[in-house]
């Protein structure tokens, strides 16, 4: 498993495409469709499933520092 | 565990029908064409059927039941069991089951109950009806399954309207020395009741991110453990017939369980999901051909309203499948 920030951004980023590009580092202004693509991308890749609160972080950086927390519990 | 496993029943028939009335998910308004893009490749549905206020979901279920029915060419007064999966009935007194009894022209021999189940009714319904037939060594009965959901909504709820559909299924069963042995694990989180709920007086509503949270927790296990009890491998399952919840959810819970995609059919993108009814319009719409010749082993999975959810592994012999019809 990689746990650089890096890989983190990058499966993250793919996620939105075309004019949502700009959005995909503001966590508060993600839908609630593209909350669901990331829930399932992370749950894919980190085996960690997180809950609506979890995505209550100001960035991304949190939102991968939660993550990792989550793999090590 | 609740494991339930049955003998000597065995699926003869199974008939889906659906409201004529489209509506397309293309079409749908305040959206920008990028959002409705994102919201279609996510969700997977294209299109939904939308029954109009005089369609009930006993009205779709007694014409599955007629054409199946007569297709079988049953003695109706050998049906002995009539059990109706519903969580829009006709009215609240009696149940729906108790009208198709007698709408149907069944004897008074026939027992008639109603089970209030969501997503997870097929299944549970399923293993109900076959737990009963095999105890009892009931000949022949008779699963009504399905739902006028679209008449809960808000219209203008982005989160449900998108989703729902209407359809009602209709499922035979009878009583075979043949037939092999079903199992079942059904479950229950009564905890998660406010996910999915209408109170009364107001449209239904759906709390997304729990419902998506529970489904990519929970049906995976739950799938698992009926593989594993009873020793039977993925490559022994020739069909995974999943509740079709939106395309994200059920294609990760299939990526989890690594099953092939050829082993996955979909009806979602047609005909949205619709509630308890997912699962048998699935098999009418997609495994019609596959599940008429020879014998097919499958699993089938429900998960949604409650929160319950369910597996089972049953097998289907020469299975009668009407052409799905539109009402």
């Amino acid at each position: 498993m990689d746990r650089t920030f890096d890989f983190f951004e990058e499966i993250i980023k793919e996620i939105f495409t075309g004019s949502f590009a700009s959005v995909y580092d503001k966590i508060d202004e993600w839908t609630s469709i593209q909350r669901m693509n990331v829930v399932v991308v992370i749950d894919e890749h980190y085996d960690v499933l997180l809950e609506h609160e979890d995505l209550k972080v100001a960035s991304l950086q949190d939102l991968h520092q939660k993550v990792l927390q989550k793999v090590e519990d | 565990m609740a494991f339930i496993r049955t003998q000597n029943v065995r699926i003869a028939g199974i008939s889906a029908t659906i409201p004529k009335n489209l509506e397309s998910n293309r079409e749908l308004a305040n959206m920008s064409q990028e959002s409705i893009d994102l919201l279609v490749q996510t969700i997977g549905i294209d299109s939904r059927r939308i029954a109009s206020k005089g369609v009930s979901a006993s009205d779709m279920c007694f014409a599955s039941a007629e054409k199946l029915l007569n297709e079988l060419k049953w003695d109706r007064d050998e049906i002995e069991i009539l059990i109706f999966v519903s969580q829009t009935p006709d009215q609240p007194i009696p149940g729906s089951s108790m009208l198709m009894q007698e709408k149907l022209g069944l004897s008074k021999s026939c027992m008639a109950m109603d089970l209030n189940q969501g997503c997870a009714g097929y299944v549970y319904g399923l293993s109900t009806i076959m737990s009963l037939m095999s105890a009892s060594n009931l000949k022949k009965g008779l699963l009504l399954v399905g739902d006028t959901i679209t008449h809960l909504l808000d219209e203008n709820d982005q989160s449900t309207v998108p989703i729902f559909s209407d359809a009602g299924t209709a499922t035979a069963l009878e009583f075979n020395e043949d037939a092999a042995e079903a199992i079942f694990n059904l479950q229950t989180d009564g905890k998660g009741y406010q996910a999915i709920e209408q109170k009364r007086g107001e449209a239904m509503t759906m709390n997304g991110h729990q419902v998506f949270h529970f489904g990519l927790k929970e049906v995976v296990p739950n799938v698992k453990s009926v593989l594993e009890e009873n020793q039977t491998g993925i490559d022994q399952i020739d069909h995974f017939i999943f509740h079709q919840a939106n395309l994200l959810m059920n294609e990760s819970i299939r990526r989890k369980l690594k099953i092939p995609a050829e082993k996955v059919p979909y009806s979602l993108g047609e005909f949205g999901n619709t509630s308890c009814a997912t699962i048998p319009l699935t098999i009418v719409s997609a495994l019609k051909s596959a599940l008429s010749k020879g014998q097919k082993t499958c699993l089938l999975s429900g998960f949604g309203v409650g929160l319950s959810w369910g597996s089972g592994i049953v097998t289907f012999s020469n299975c009668v499948c009407p052409d799905l019809i539109e009402i």
